[in-house]
Order: C-alpha cells, then structure tokens, then sequence
C-alpha cells in the first residue's frame, strides 16, 4: 500500500511543476508582444476606415460637446488600440537623439542662424562629421522643438533636458509628441503651416489638433507663467484669460457616434513629403517657379514612398547605394522594380568605379560657379511669414562635387559654417551664442548690418586669448595683435549628398560628350564654389578640385589635352587596324591558293 | 594574366638563348638571303620605331591585379597607340612578303639551329593577327555602341589580346634578331679567305 504522506507530497510536486510551466508559458506569452490591430495586416491593399474616438492624453474620449475640450493626443488616438506608437517613434524621423543609432551618411542638419553674434552652425544629434550637437551651442531640446519643431514629425520631449528652466516649460507646453498626421493625414484640412505656427507659439500639446482640420486652436503657450495648467485654463487671473489656449472642436467633423472620420492613408503623397524636404533653387522661387524641373521620377508618377519606405520600425530606406530600393537597386540589381537598365553607352565602366550615379545624374549640372538653393527645413519654406527672398540666408550652395568615404566622386550641397570658438589641442569648440553676446555686451559692442574684420578681431579680444572664429572657410585668430587666417578641418564647407532632383540620360553630365567634363575649363573640376561668410571681406571662391580629395588637376589639364587629338586616335586606329586586316586577307587569300595547288598536287 | 604572358614570352628567349650558348651551333646552311636592297634604311627604322613603340604601349598598359588603366600612364599609352598602330602597319607591310610560309619551313622548324626563321614567321603572323582585335576592340569602346557590360568585355579583349600580341611581338622581334645574326654570321664567312 501506498504511503498517503508520500503521495501526498507527490501530488503537491505535480502541482507545483504544473504551476511553474504555467507561469513559464505566460511569462514567454508576455514576452512576445501582440501586434496591434492596424500594424498586423491582413495583406489586403485596400485602405482601412479611420472612423476612430479622439483621445486625450490620459486617454479619455473627446466629445464635440466637452464644455472645457481637451487637444487629442496623436499618440492616444493613434497608438491606444491599433497602432505601436512606441515601435514608429524609432524610425529616422524621430531617432535622431536616441542613442546608439547608427548616424547614416551626412543629411540636412539645422541651420542655427544668430546675426547678433554671425554665426551660422549645423546641428544635428546624430554624429553627422562637421555639424554640432545642440547642446554644443547652449541649445536645450525644449528650444529646439522651439525653433525648428514645425518642420518635424514631432517626437521632442523633457527627458534629456536638464536645466531647470527648460524642465518647467515642458511642464508648462507638454511634450512635443510624435505626429503621425503629419505624413499620414491626407485630409485637405491638414495644415503643417498651421502646426508650425503653433510649435513656434510653444503650444505643443495643441500643435497636431490645430494642425488636423478638427479644431481651432486660439492662445499661446509662450504667453503663460510657468504655472500653467493646461487641465486648469480657468485658474489663470483674469488678464491672462484671453491668451489661454483653448480648443474648438468643429462639430461637423463628428460622426453621430461621436467618433471622427480620417483620411488615413499608409501610401503618403509625395506632396506632404515636399513640406519638409524641399530644395528649389533659387532661380525658380516665385514667379519663375513654373519653369523648374521635377525629377524624373517625379514626373513619370513615382511618389517618395515608393523608394523610400519602411516597414512598422518606420526606418524608412534612405537610399544609399547598397540599399535596394536605391539607384543600384532598381536599375542594376535584381531588377525586380522593371526600371530600365541603363546602357551607357560608350562610357568606359571606370567611371563607374569612381563616381556615383548622383554625380552625373542628380541635382543641376555643374557650372562655372556654384548655384544657390533654399530649402524647406532651413528657411521654412511654406511656413507663414517665410522671407521669399533669393537671398534670404542662410545660403546653401550647389553642386558641389566631393569624394565621399568609398573614394567616389558625388554631388553635395554645402553651407560654410561661422561661429566663435575656442582652440585647445587643436580641435575647436564653439563658444555659446549666450556667452558670446555677454561679452559683446560686456565689452559695449554692437554687431554691425556689415560686419568687417575689425569688428572680428575686436571680438576675439573680448573673448579672450584662444578664442577663434570660423568662416569663410578659415580659422580667423589673434597673434600680437593681428588676424590670421588659417586652414582647419572645423572651417571646412559641412557637405551633403544630393540624391534628388535625377535627371534622365538626355540630361545626364556627359550626354553631350566627354568634354563636359574632359576639357580645360570643366566645370565637375575647375568650377569656382562660393565661400561665404558674415564678414564681406572673407568672401571668395575656392576651386571644386580642393573637394575631390587628392585630385591631380595638372593630371585633368593633360588628359583634356591629350583629349582633343581623340578624334585622331580613332581615325589612325581604325585605318590601322584596316591595313592589317587588308594584309592578313591578302595573305590568307595566298595561303588558300596555296591550300588548293597543293590538294591538286602542284607544287609552288 | 599579362605577366605570364610577357614572362612566358621571355621565358622562351631566354632558354633558346641558354640552349644556343651551351650547344654553339651554327647558323645553318642554306638560310634565306636578303637583299640589302633600296629601302635597307627604312626599314631599319621602321623596326626600331615599331619596336618602341611596342615597348611604349606595352610597358604603360602594365596594370596590377586588374585594375583600370589611369593617371599619366594612361596618356602615355593612349599617346603611344598611334605610334603604334602606324609602326605595326609599316612593320607589318615591310615583314608580311619575307614572313610568307614555304614548304622548307617544316623541315627548318626540326633543326635545332634553323628554327628561327618559321618561329619568326609564325609570331609575326600571330602578332598582325592578335594587332586587329587589340586595336578593334578599343576603339569601338570608344563609340556610343557598347553599354556597359559589352565595355568591359571589349576591355578584356582588349586586354588579353595586348598581352598576347606583346608577347607574340617580342618574340617575333627575337627571332628576327636571329635570323639577322645567322646571316650575318654566313655573309662574314662567305666573305673570309677561308
């Protein structure tokens, strides 16, 4: 018989083996996170109805007739039930500040503009070779968003600002959060105008509402004391009340289920891309505009996503040549997309080892002197209020052709950087624009409309003894009390690769022959790229051969030479090789008489 | 690939050179008399300009691991092919009568010390034949015809054929050098008291 005390404590053994599988299966259930209603298709390519509720922030539904509205919440709206708001906040729109993110190559930084102290700094968090991360110049996250904000898809928020300051304005605006309506929303209503404006007015938790059609939003963030209480508008005294925020919400918009309508669509039109990534050149701003040219692929009906998509992690492909949604990749590679295979025709294939397709095929082609071009995230091009002016700094040159890493030859644009630094080891590194205006201050100097070089050495002065400033392309420093100019890498052009506008093969560089480039004064080596700077005087050009690397230009002189007698080889060559053919047919010709006397048995 | 080429083809002349030195055979009899005729000058000239050249050409398309012809040693090659091409038709029309085929050349071919003669002959003929394609296949990469996969092929045409025309050139150059000596080493003993 079996001892009771002993099955019992088996049995107690099964259920306690029994309870850990259990919580083992759940543990690895609870691992694996579900994907959300609206990121696990079904593979149907038709769009799905966005009839959703607007959410706040704490996830409450919004009703059109709430007596004191709430802005909705992109990321509650969005993110509550269907979407994974965390996994698309890492995609390269929103990942720039998060650490351990591969940079990528060199793209479109902030232009921190500050005329007092002319200066002009490229930003960027991401360890992009020549730009500066803000908080290099004094910039916090909170006066980013501030500043450039607008012309994002959002995704700013207080966790790596540190100063108290900046800690209770974020308290004060609320995170500028991640805006899937900026890309997504193809409604007419939607007005990144309006979203800019309202960032630039800190109203970040109202930005998106405003933004999308469904609200009006009146008031300004910027106009409170810190101890503002967006749940609290009313707490505020009296004479404040009229520049409290405040939502509207238009109640047509509202389906009688209380819910609203979007035009959701996961195909973004190349139309909202081209608010944030435009390059015109300056020649087709305003009424010359209709005589610009789109890209070909543009304009053959290709959109942005197209090429450039992504996937949930919203990682969208950049481009580079190994990608393969790139130029490669459709129309060398696999050739999956049925893009042409281009031809080149009599192109010698070293050029294709030298240079990039962009080289002959994107951006305008190469001139005598560089071009100018203004850009949507430098100078907030369909923002209100924008200056149109060609002019209008700060000015960003192009083609300018550089050898990238992999030793190839490609066009950038570039803008040439000016602030004030200090020099220790060689290495520069930038004097905030707040100390730099407290020693202006301090020393009772103002900032001319003009500023010459004796207000540059008057300003290193007041900074101090190894104080520098860049621009121009030259480190500019004090020695017994004279100016110098010097070269450093630090002064250096910040460069970035065009890939847009591409042009076909009847416009390609070269399509009217190798003297394009082959010749004396060609442009992709001896074209002059504008050098600019606050200060007039450090103004000039700098020959495109200084950017390609180890370029022998006495070499490209020689080889243009030997270029024009071309003609000559091919006409020698030819004839050459004819004279020989005519011998060799003469002779075979005997050879076969030959042949035939000896099979008739007569000797020769 | 065009290392061993020219290597082999030296290779050749240096054994015959060892083999000659160690064995000191003589030229044999009954070797083809040239008349030293009119155009003797020219055509001297002509070979020693079609030589340098060769050696020009030759020596600049010297490209390691297959990599692209460049720099200044491309303009020295693509300056040099004219010369060329010219010399290897003035060589070719002052060698093409005497380098004809006869039926002696066999049995010279199997004598050790007469062989020099049909191994002139038949790398002067390889070396016209390897000249057309060489020459050909460059200059049609030089028009709007091939795209870039035909490019490179009408490259390594051009490449391979260079090699084994340099080769083939050198070697005819030897074996001409030979027959020379041979006969002139007859004409001295013809012409001695003895």
């Amino acid at each position: 018989m079996a001892d009771p005390a002993r099955a019992g404590a088996r049995a107690l053994a099964r259920l306690i083996l029994l309870g850990a599988l259990l919580l083992g299966a759940l543990s690895i259930d609870a691992q694996t996170p579900k994907p959300k209603l609206g990121d696990n298709s079904s593979g149907s390519r038709a769009a799905p109805a966005h009839i959703i509720a607007l959410r706040d922030l704490e996830g409450d539904t919004i009703q059109p007739g709430d007596r004191h509205a709430l802005p909705f919440s992109v990321t509650q709206t969005c993110g509550g039930a269907c979407h994974d708001v965390a996994a698309i906040s890492h995609g390269w729109h929103f990942n720039a500040a998060v650490a351990g993110v591969p940079p990528g190559r060199n793209g479109q930084p902030w232009l921190w503009v500050d005329r007092e102290t002319a200066s002009l700094v490229p930003l960027s968090y991401r360890a992009w070779s020549g730009t500066y991360k803000p908080r290099e110049m004094g910039l916090s996250d909170r006066e980013l968003a501030l500043r450039f904000g607008g012309r994002t898809a959002g995704g700013f928020g207080p966790e790596n600002d540190t100063g108290a300051r900046d800690r209770t304005r974020w308290r004060t605006s609320g995170a500028l959060e991640v805006n899937c309506l900026v890309c997504h929303d193809a409604s007419p209503a939607y007005d990144q105008a309006d979203y800019a404006s309202q960032v630039a007015q800190e109203n970040f938790r109202y930005a998106p509402a405003s933004a999308s059609g469904l609200a009006v939003v009146t008031g300004s963030v910027r106009e409170m004391p810190d101890v503002f209480d967006y749940l609290l508008p009313n707490s505020l005294e009296d004479s404040l009340q009229a520049k409290v925020p405040r939502v509207q919400y238009a109640p047509a918009r509202f389906l009688p289920s209380g819910k609203v309508a979007f035009d959701i669509v996961r195909d973004v039109k190349s139309s909202r891309c081209y608010y944030c990534h435009t390059d015109t050149d300056v020649e087709f701003i305003g009424a010359a505009r209709w005589k610009s040219h789109l890209d070909v692929h543009v304009a053959r009906g290709i959109a942005c996503e197209t090429c450039h998509r992504n996937g949930l992690d919203h990682m969208t492909v950049r481009g580079y040549e190994d990608a393969s949604l790139s130029c490669q990749g459709c129309h060398q590679k696999g050739n999956s997309t049925g893009a042409p295979r281009p031809e080149h025709a009599g192109i010698p294939p070293v050029h294709f080892a030298k240079m990039t397709c962009t080289a002959c095929h994107s951006g305008p082609l190469p001139e005598a002197n560089t071009r100018r071009l203004k850009n949507s995230m430098t100078h907030g091009l369909g923002e209100f209020n924008v200056d149109p002016a060609p002019d209008a700094p700060p000015h960003l040159y192009y083609p300018v052709f550089a050898r990238q890493q992999d030793g190839k030859l490609a066009p950038n644009r570039a803008v040439w950087p000016a602030f004030w630094g200090r020099l220790r080891g060689g290495q520069v590194t930038p004097i905030s624009a707040a100390e730099v205006k407290t020693a202006l201050s301090k020393g009772k100097l103002r900032t001319p409309a003009d500023p010459g070089e004796q207000w540059v050495e008057q300003v290193l002065g007041l900074l101090g003894q190894d104080a520098v400033y860049i621009s121009g392309g030259k480190l500019h420093r004090l020695a017994r009390g004279k100016l110098l100019a010097e070269d450093h890498s630090q002064a250096e052009p910040y460069l970035w690769p065009i890939g847009h506008d591409v042009r076909p093969a009847a416009q390609a560089l070269g399509a009217k022959g190798c003297q394009e480039c082959h010749s004396t004064d060609a442009a992709l080596f001896f074209g002059n790229v504008t050098v600019d700077s606050p200060v007039t005087a450090q103004r000039t050009t700098w020959k495109m051969s200084r950017f390609e690397g180890n370029l022998d230009t006495d070499y490209q002189v020689r080889l243009a030479g030997v270029w024009q007698y071309r003609i000559w080889l091919k006409v020698i060559g030819l004839t050459a090789a004819a004279v020989l053919l005519l011998v060799l047919l003469a002779y075979a010709l005997k050879a076969v008489e030959w042949l035939s006397a000896v099979t008739l048995g007569r000797k020769r | 690939m065009i290392v061993r080429v020219l290597l082999a083809a030296v290779a050749v002349i240096v054994v015959d050179l060892i083999v000659r030195l160690v064995l000191r055979r003589q030229a044999p009899a009954g070797v083809q008399h040239d008349a030293a005729g009119r155009f003797r000058w020219l055509r001297v000239a002509v070979n020693v300009i079609g030589l340098a050249s060769l050696a020009v050409v030759a020596s600049t398309a010297w490209v390691a691991n297959e990599g692209s012809l460049t720099g200044d040693r491309l303009i020295w090659h693509v300056g040099s092919a004219p010369a060329f091409a010219i010399g290897a038709v003035a060589v070719t029309l002052c060698w093409a009568h005497r380098n004809q085929f006869s039926a002696s050349d066999v049995s010279r071919l199997k004598s050790a010390g007469g062989r020099a003669l049909p191994l002139r002959k038949i790398f002067f003929w390889i070396a016209v034949l390897l000249a057309v394609p060489t020459l050909t296949s460059i200059l049609a990469a030089m028009f709007p015809f091939f795209g870039t996969d035909d490019q490179q092929n009408l490259l390594r045409i051009h490449r391979y054929c260079g090699a084994l025309l340099a080769a083939a050139g050198l070697l005819f150059a030897y074996f001409a050098a030979l027959t020379w000596r041979n006969r002139w080493r007859e004409t001295r003993r013809e012409g001695s008291p003895d």
